[in-house]
């Protein structure tokens, strides 16, 4: 008996209806189990022990060859902290975060991990700012996802290769203009992890926009020598609504030491409970960039909280 | 059971802690004011919308009168729980199916009653010639016995067949679930008759009359079962087959279910596993552990019926048995997370009875779980499924079975991929949707990967790579 011939049959009868097909005669190694006279029962029956025979004895599948491997990534991989963190980006959506942790990972010669590659190339794919820093950090891996999920794709990948078609084996697209920044050289590798607020790889990306239109206005907050106040005295003057864009935008270019202090003063804002999913919304952002910004910090110089 | 279990208002306010209860009960026992409100013969519970931004939850146990509610209230019974039993008197609550807070609460409290009957049972059975409870008392009729707290008050008089001794109660439910999986078996037979391209297969009141009548059965397990055959039908070209693979499954659980008695103890108390009866945590807590450390595997979820179903896998580092902990919680409500993926924990495990040691429970925790770098013990992917083979031959049911191997995500015809190794290959179910990060995990080196094997494939849920934990 084969056992696949035998269930393809009690398929075809099942499909149409023992009312309407009869029930092929069993085999012998099947007569036992259909003892009922009534055709329906008898094909349930038949059924069973096939189904039984089939799941319990599957086979696995012959081995398949393997993709080639992209070329070796020599850089260390990110921290596990690192890792969790670019998941917690992901799942939140920013750019402006992406971006930051791409720069970090890069200043500490970090490679992408691996499984979050797909989605930081995906997120960063058509972003003048991001896709670049996203290849550098995915490393030869990025020409690698390409060719294996999208072979159509013109994009970085080919430009890559194109334009650096020389004397390197090709597969790896290891030349887009930014990989120096995931290589820094043993001198400026430390020296960026040490001063992770001075340092602070997204500040050339601060959106001068959101400066002014804080600073605009009535009151002229950013003037303020804090900017944690300079927000607590936005929602005191009952604007936060209006000004929510500058805010965030604020909030993602504050220097990392007063991110907590920011978030702690965010959320001891008493009532106003209109405003409450945006104190919400800006401490958890601020906590997420404060979190970002300790995970690429060496643990003796997490960044330190003004009292 | 229509007007209620003879429960009246006056017997409702004499529960009131105070007189100010009992006015301001009144006040909420407006049908408006609550949402979902509904009753079985065990309990009463509803949401109570009126006032809080968030509405209370409040639920009832009508045998062995306890309350519940999320107000901040700090009187017992406070007035939502009143108003609710002033409607639940008045006839305005109708019978339902369980909200999932109410049923996990309930099931809790059935369940510890349970327990503390077989513990006097067990009691009594060194004192003299009482029997004990059956086997497999399932727990909610033995809870349901009101005859342990005699001295307690009970809300209105006997409601219905809850007086009987447990056996009696135990002999009738096992008639109710015999009934109902006769006539599954019929509608079976039926479905097979009329053929499976006959239209009513793909009406949704053909699978409806069955789930209804499997609960009505008490055979909560089959009905879940039987609905997510339903939700097969025309789903692709193969339907078909899957259909009639599942149907024949249904055949056999009713079938068995119908004669457990005649079969040998631990097929039936598989089979009575997998019809619905449940098994009270106590007693499953009794039976002589397992002491291992214990690797946390990975975990997936379903929703059922507003309820969440999580299952965390755990394999032992010594013994490499598998273990299936099961968790539930009301659909939008949290679990708990003490069995974290990508940990390690010495811990004793007790096995549901059943013929496969799979489902089971945590008992006495040797260590915290903590951070398990490497994951556990990969085995071939051949062996792995010929394992995952004799689980399956042990009970033909079993929908999921763990597997854990060392594999590569690779492409084959046709756009999908399998994991392979040198001893084979496995089809990644088609539900899963993130193979361009099990590709890119396992495009260097191979990385083990623990998930679940089934009818659709290979669900990988977690792996191990760079010394982490990775959660796909």
């Amino acid at each position: 008996m084969n056992v696949d011939d035998e269930w393809a049959a009690l398929v075809t009868t099942a499909v149409l209806g023992t009312d309407r097909r009869s029930l092929p005669e069993a085999p012998p190694e099947l007569a036992a189990w259909s003892s009922s006279p009534d055709p329906a029962v008898a094909l349930l029956d038949r059924a069973a022990a096939l189904v039984t025979a089939r799941r319990a004895g599957a086979r696995p599948l012959p081995s398949v060859p393997r993709l080639r491997p992209p070329e070796t990534d020599a850089r260390p991989p990110c921290s596990p902290t690192a890792a969790r963190i670019l998941g917690r980006i992901l799942g939140r959506g920013e750019r402006e975060l992406l971006g930051e942790w791409l720069a970090r990972a890069a200043g500490r010669g970090w490679r992408l991990p691996a499984e979050h590659a797909p989605a930081v190339l995906h997120r960063a794919a058509g972003d003048p700012k991001l896709d670049a820093p996203a290849r550098a950090a995915a490393g030869p891996l990025a020409a690698w996802l390409d060719a294996a999920f999208e072979p159509d794709r013109p994009a970085a990948g080919a430009r890559a290769t194109g334009g650096a078609d020389q004397t390197a084996p090709s597969a790896a697209p290891a030349a887009t203009p930014s990989t120096t920044l995931a290589r820094p050289t043993p001198a400026a590798a430390p020296a960026a992890a040490n001063e992770p607020a001075a340092a602070d790889p997204t500040a050339m990306d601060a959106p001068e926009a959101a400066k002014t239109s804080l600073a605009g206005g009535s009151s002229s907050v950013l003037n303020s020598r804090d900017p944690v106040e300079a927000i607590v005295e936005v929602f005191a003057s009952g604007r936060a609504g209006a000004l929510r864009g500058s805010l965030r935008a604020a909030v993602l270019t504050m220097a990392p030491a007063d991110l907590l202090r920011l978030a702690g003063a965010l959320d001891g804002i008493p009532g106003q409970p209109l405003t409450a999913p945006l104190r919400r919304e800006l401490a958890d952002l601020a906590r997420v960039r404060y979190d970002l910004a300790a995970a690429f910090t060496p643990e003796d110089e997490a960044p330190q909280t003004k009292s | 059971m229509s007007p209620p279990a003879g429960i009246s208002a006056g017997d409702v306010l004499a529960l009131a802690p105070d007189e100010a209860a009992a006015r301001a009960a009144r006040a909420t026992a407006v049908p408006s004011s609550w949402s979902a409100a509904g009753r079985d013969d065990a309990g009463a519970w509803g949401r109570y919308i009126a006032t809080a931004a968030e509405p209370y939850e409040v639920a009832v146990d009508l045998r062995d009168p306890a309350f519940r509610c999320s107000c901040p209230s700090r009187k017992v019974p406070c007035k939502h729980t009143l108003g609710l039993l002033l409607l639940v008197a008045a006839g305005e609550v109708p019978e339902a199916r369980r909200l999932g807070f109410a049923h996990r609460w309930l099931m809790e409290r059935a369940e510890r009653a349970a327990s503390a009957a077989a513990r006097r049972a067990a009691r009594t059975d060194r004192d003299g010639p009482v029997a004990g409870p059956p086997a497999h008392a399932e727990a909610a009729p033995a809870g349901a016995d009101g005859a342990q707290t005699p001295a307690r008050r009970r809300i209105g008089a006997g409601s219905g067949g809850d007086t009987g001794p447990p056996n009696r109660r135990a002999m009738e439910r096992a008639a109710r679930v015999r009934a109902g999986l006769e006539e599954l078996d019929r509608w079976l037979a039926d479905r097979v008759r009329a053929g499976l391209a006959a239209p009513e297969l793909a009406e949704p009141a053909t699978w409806q009359r069955a789930v209804a009548r499997l609960v009505d059965a008490q055979c909560g397990g089959l009905a879940n079962r039987v609905l997510r055959v339903a939700g097969r039908v025309g789903t692709d070209e193969r339907w078909h087959d899957q259909v009639l693979a599942e149907l024949a499954v249904l055949h056999v659980l009713a079938s068995a279910g119908g004669r457990a008695g005649e079969l040998e103890l631990a097929l039936a108390d598989a089979v009575r596993g997998a019809v619905g009866y449940t098994v009270a945590r106590d007693d499953v807590l009794a039976g002589v552990p397992v002491t291992d450390c214990w690797h946390v595997c990975g975990r997936s979820e379903t929703e059922e019926n507003r309820v969440v179903v999580r299952r965390t896998w755990l394999r032992g580092a010594h013994s490499l048995a598998w273990a299936l902990v099961l968790s539930f919680a009301a659909f939008g409500e949290s679990l708990t997370d003490d069995l974290p993926s990508g940990t390690v924990l010495d811990a004793d495990l007790h096995w549901y009875p059943a013929r496969l040691r799979l489902r089971a429970l945590v008992g006495t925790m040797y260590s915290d779980p903590r951070a398990d770098p490497h994951g556990p013990p990969p085995g071939s992917i051949e062996s792995s499924l010929a394992e995952a083979g004799r689980m399956i031959a042990a009970e033909p049911w079993l929908e999921r079975a763990p597997l854990c191997v060392t594999g590569c995500a690779a492409p084959v015809a046709g756009g999908r991929w399998v994991l392979t190794d040198d001893t084979g290959s496995l089809p990644l179910a088609l539900g899963f949707r993130r193979v361009p990060e099990l590709a890119a995990l396992t495009a260097t080196d191979p990385v083990v990967v623990a998930g679940e094997w089934s009818a659709d494939g290979f669900l990988p849920l977690t792996a191990w790579a760079e010394g982490r934990l990775v959660v796909l």
